[in-house]
């Protein structure tokens, strides 16, 4: 038999599963904490063994694959000259290649935003600005500057067409590793953001994963295909519309809760705007990651205990939690976020944030409708964002979601909390990921797509849908 | 699909359950001694509804004029030398009149005195009111600004009093009146109106509409006409309970599509109330008098061969052939009535000739539409938990959504974004059809003189500071057609959004499009941010050029302004588009 090896090389974790090359059948997984302090290979030799220690037939390891969001993940800053256009724009673009994207410029790069880049670092720097054929100046005039900054040192350029080769000359001129791919904007009311996705791709594989220091061994830098965000959000595209890009499943949504930031990913089949519906913002996209970095269940906890007070106080006290006691829980899982909940009453704060966490990170990801009546004018009905209120499968994976004795339960209480004008999803069957298989179906299709179909048929078995696609 | 948005949120939480005001209407209307006119004694009958009645039976061919001179003093005095100079031609006299009151009339009887005047007469006095149907014996409808307004309670009873049995408007309660802003209360005051109206159903009265007053007046659909009057009949007869006729016609002037929409009304009047008038078309005069005698005859002939051949009881309205200049004098009118009255010895004539399985065929169209458009509307509201069974809510969120997403939701159809509503109409409206016309002479014109010098290639960003969406239809289809391309940044902008956009795009123009009291703080904001950003980009305003200003009930214009803000503001498209030219030219040099 032969065997793949498909990994996450996570923050906490490294885990490892195991596939039967070409059906994609599921074997074995395990886990090991992930050993960033020596050398993450070390960890991923041990979960490995693991692996294979519960196979009971002879195999042969064909391939290895991984994705990695060990060490940080992928460090992105978009650069773009109007927040809500080629900045947003630029921002989706990188969070969809599975990058985290810490910084978002727009506008006339100054000297306060040249120190957040210095301070920042990121590994790789998205610029944008401009439509096709619009803005020069402002956007020639961004490149000259950041072209400037030592730290910057690969950089994915994709703005108005018309100065694009111009812009990269700059960067190349002072040094940077550049590659220029068509406007994430090109229209005020076009997104374009795969080329950018797959050139980010493609300069994470080439230039950032062995650069990290995470392992001394030329095995991590061949093993790494993608950064893990990535590979989930492949995995839910795989997921929504099949390997013929035709199956459709409703819509998938994928709610991924960690420590320090809330994912989101979302397929689905966008739909022609009824015409009484005005929109605003960027297009939409069918297929999206969201990053909530205020939104964690330990280095985020905090944040989430500042925009949801009301409602945790009020939850909470059912359980006889007071303030103090909430804030006490908040900021010990904010100083030790290795903490693990062990009495009720902390099992009780851990559920109510998760709840917290995903209701904003829902309604973040989604878009949201207002009916606006203007007296003598009449009434508009304004959509900022996606409507994913028919999403018929949500899937929780991560942390508590995974751990916890009640996942499910927490993801209703989750919908439960939609508000009126949010388009979240509305009455969704909820799954969840507790085996990983996301992750690993996402590399799998790196490799073979039939076989990542076949493995995701795991899930779609419990969502009362089976896929079998012909092997092509 | 389904319809995803809330109406419910177009509900204030504490609007008072419109049953209410009806009963309190209702009760009033016991108290109400119903009077008798002049016309109706000379014809025996209670109410004009039963001599219509008997008219439609006979054959007798029934005719309407609109009258409203400076004062009540001088319109009845035309009415006196209207009659007489029928009578002295040997013609009969119109049997009917529609008061054009004052808007003053439509605010409550206190606040009348104090708010400015316009054009029109205000009845003040309880003898007024007696002399609108004892001066002759030509019925009248207390017509414009009686009922709509906040003051439709104190009307209904005078009108009744007198003796006056057709009562408007029912479209006019989605106006504003001057110095009100209470849309509630203005509600309810309709409302008990119309319960006043219930009370005397069986003695004849009728609770009149004119459509184009209201919201079908910018439908682009005639099929939204019909589901409209289909909405209004509901409201009046099922839930108020008072008798609903629809009258409607002035902005139409092909003599087919007006009869085919008139049997459409009749086909969904199950009650079949004779219309209180069939109103003459409007659109088609010029300011050459001559011409407009061609559709004056042209009209009035289909109106009056509709309304014989389908017995429908209607009463065709002359349109003065100077209408389009000025308010027509009495013997303006008495001229039109006469050309009325010889038109209806044609019909006879021509009846048999006409193709009315085509009008039909239309007619049957329309209804289906119609009826689409009315189940949709109530269904939707239904759907939404909106009680409709209660006439304030149903009226409220059909105000509040607007003309536009009224036909937008409600109007059938499959999706087309060639048309500006998103659906290819059943058959399209005169005002569409008028706009398009208008578009097409200004492309044939824009496009001849700018040959030598075109604006191919530049960059045009358009938007709209509102709704309205009919200039910024042209402005982009013109400049569209001249091979400029268009930033189209849609309705109801911001300031902030057109920089943003104009930031991104590097537009050569901004256009702006107003219409809705705001020129100036808008143009003041916008030219403050393209400040701020270093932008440099010529921008030029059109449409209403004025302001809603604090203690003034009238915007002020504010084109002045406008230019020392460095505006420029073009007298019409075709010199925004020499202008614009003007920029491409100085630029290339």
């Amino acid at each position: 038999m032969n065997v793949l090896a498909l990994t996450d090389f996570g923050s906490t974790f490294t885990k490892v599963t195991l596939v039967e090359d070409g059906s994609g059948k599921l074997l074995a997984r395990s886990q090991t904490p992930t050993t960033v302090d020596t050398d993450v290979m070390d960890g991923y030799f041990v979960a490995l063994e693991k692996a294979e220690g519960k196979l009971l037939n002879p195999f042969n390891l064909v391939g290895e694959l991984a994705a990695s969001s060990a060490g940080g993940g992928l460090n992105m800053a978009a650069v773009g000259l109007v927040e809500g256009l080629t900045a947003s724009a630029g921002r989706q673009a990188a969070l969809n290649a599975g990058a985290k994207v810490g910084l978002v410029i727009s506008g006339a790069i100054g000297e306060k935003d040249c120190i957040a880049l210095k301070t920042f670092l990121p590994e790789i720097l998205l610029f944008s600005g401009g439509t096709d054929g619009g803005q020069r100046e402002k956007v020639l005039k961004n490149a000259e500057i950041i072209s400037q900054i030592e730290c910057i040192r690969h950089v994915v350029v994709a703005c108005n067409n018309e100065i694009a080769l111009e812009v990269a000359n700059r960067f190349k001129l002072a040094g940077r590793t550049v590659e220029v791919v068509d406007n994430v904007l090109p229209e005020i009311d076009c997104l374009v953001i795969e080329p950018a996705r797959r050139m980010i791709h493609e300069m994470f594989i080439s230039h950032v994963i062995e650069g990290k220091g995470l392992s001394k061994s030329k095995k991590f830098g061949s093993v790494v295909v993608m950064p893990t965000p990535e590979a989930v959000l492949d995995a839910v595209r795989l997921l929504a519309f099949g390997q013929d890009n035709r199956t459709q499943l409703g819509g998938v949504m994928v709610v991924d809760l960690g420590g320090a930031t809330t994912d989101v990913h979302s397929a689905v089949s966008t739909i022609e705007q009824p015409v009484f519906i005005t929109t605003t913002g960027l297009p939409d996209i069918p297929v999206m990651r969201t990053v909530q970095g205020d939104l964690g269940m330990r280095w985020g906890a905090e944040g989430v205990a500042l925009i949801d007070e009301s409602w945790l106080l009020e939850v909470l006290s059912r359980s006889n939690i007071d303030r103090s006691r909430l804030d006490n829980g908040v900021q010990h899982r904010q100083r030790h976020p290795d903490f693990l909940s062990e009495s009720d009453q902390d099992q009780e704060i851990d559920n109510a944030l998760a709840i917290s966490c995903m209701t904003h990170a829902l309604r973040r990801h989604c878009g949201s409708l207002k009916t606006i009546y203007r007296p003598g004018q009449g009434s508009e009905f304004v959509q900022d964002g996606i409507d994913m209120r028919e999403i018929k499968f949500l899937i929780g994976t991560g942390g508590i979601l995974v751990n916890g004795s009640n996942p499910k339960a927490l993801l209703a209480s989750t919908l439960a909390r939609r508000d009126a004008h949010s388009l979240t999803p509305q009455s969704p069957e909820v799954l969840i990921d507790e085996d990983y298989i996301l992750v690993a179906a996402g590399l799998l299709a790196t490799h073979d797509s039939y076989a990542a179909g076949q493995l995701l048929n795991k899930l779609r078995s419990r969502m009362g849908v089976v896929c079998n696609h012909d092997k092509s | 699909m389904d319809i995803e948005i809330d109406l419910g949120q177009l509900i204030p939480h504490d609007l008072p359950d419109g049953r209410d005001a009806v009963k309190e209407g209702l009760a009033l209307g016991a108290t109400v001694e119903l009077g008798k006119s002049l016309y109706c004694q000379e014809k025996g009958v209670g109410s004009e509804r039963e001599w219509r009645e008997i008219a439609r039976a006979k054959g007798i061919h029934c005719t309407t004029m609109n009258i409203g001179l400076s004062t009540w003093a001088e319109t009845r005095s035309a009415l006196e030398n209207i009659y007489e100079s029928c009578l002295s031609r040997g013609i009969r006299p119109p049997d009917r009149f529609n008061l054009i009151a004052e808007r003053r009339m439509g605010l409550p009887k206190n606040m009348r005195a104090n708010a400015p005047s316009e054009t029109g007469p205000v009845l003040w006095t309880e003898q007024d009111w007696w002399e609108l149907t004892h001066t002759v014996p030509i019925q009248p409808e207390a017509a414009d600004n009686t009922i709509g307004g906040p003051g439709s309670v104190e009307n209904v009873v005078d009108a009744l009093t007198a003796g006056v049995t057709y009562v408007g408007t029912l479209s006019q309660y989605s106006w504003r009146w001057p110095y009100w802003d209470d849309e509630v209360t203005q509600l309810q005051a309709v409302l008990t109106a119309g319960g006043v109206l219930a009370n005397f159903r069986n003695q004849g009265v009728v609770f009149d509409t004119y459509l184009e007053d209201g919201f079908p007046g910018v439908f682009h659909d005639y099929a939204s006409y019909i589901g409209w009057a289909m909405l209004e009949r509901y409201i009046c007869e099922d839930l108020i309970g008072a008798a609903y006729s629809s009258s409607w016609g002035g902005l139409t002037q092909n003599p087919i599509i007006k009869s085919a929409v008139t049997l459409a009304l009749d086909s969904v009047n199950p009650s079949r109330v004779p219309s209180a008038f069939l109103q003459g078309d409007t659109i088609g005069n010029t300011s050459d008098v001559d011409s407009n005698y061609g559709v004056l005859v042209n009209d009035l002939l289909f109106m009056k061969l509709t309304d014989m051949r389908y017995k429908l009881g209607g009463a065709p309205l002359a349109v003065p052939v100077t209408e389009a200049l000025r308010i027509p004098s009495w013997d303006e009118i008495v001229a039109v009535q006469t050309i009325s009255r010889k038109v209806e010895e044609y019909v006879p004539m021509i009846e048999g000739v006409i193709d009315w399985i085509k009008i039909e065929s239309l007619r049957d169209k329309l209804v289906i539409g119609g009826r689409h458009f009315y189940t949709s509307a109530l269904q939707t509201m239904k759907k939404m938990g909106i009680d409709i069974k209660d006439p304030a809510r149903v009226l409220l969120v059909l105000k509040r959504l607007g003309a536009a997403k009224c036909e937008e939701l409600f109007a059938p159809g499959e999706r087309n974004d060639s048309y500006l509503r998103g659906k290819k109409p059943v058959l399209e409206t005169d005002l569409v059809r008028g706009t398009n016309t208008k578009r097409d002479l200004l492309i044939k014109t824009v496009r001849l003189n700018s040959l030598n010098d075109p604006v191919t290639g530049m960059k045009i960003l358009i938007a709209s500071t509102d709704v309205h969406e009919f200039a910024k239809y042209l402005l982009t289809s013109t400049f569209n057609s001249l091979g400029a391309k268009i930033i189209d940044c849609g309705n109801n902008r911001d300031p902030e959004d057109i920089v943003k956009v104009a930031l991104e795009t590097s537009p050569d123009v901004v256009v702006i499009t107003t219409h809705n009291g705001v020129a100036k703080s808008y143009a003041t904001n916008l030219t403050n941010e393209l400040r701020a950003q270093s932008l440099t980009i010529p921008v030029f305003m059109g449409g209403v050029l004025n302001e809603d200003t604090a203690g003034s009930d009238i915007p002020v214009d504010v084109r002045g302004d406008l230019l020392g803000l460095g505006i420029n503001i073009p007298a019409s498209i075709e010199q925004l588009v020499v202008d614009v030219r003007g920029i491409q030219r100085s630029v290339r040099t």
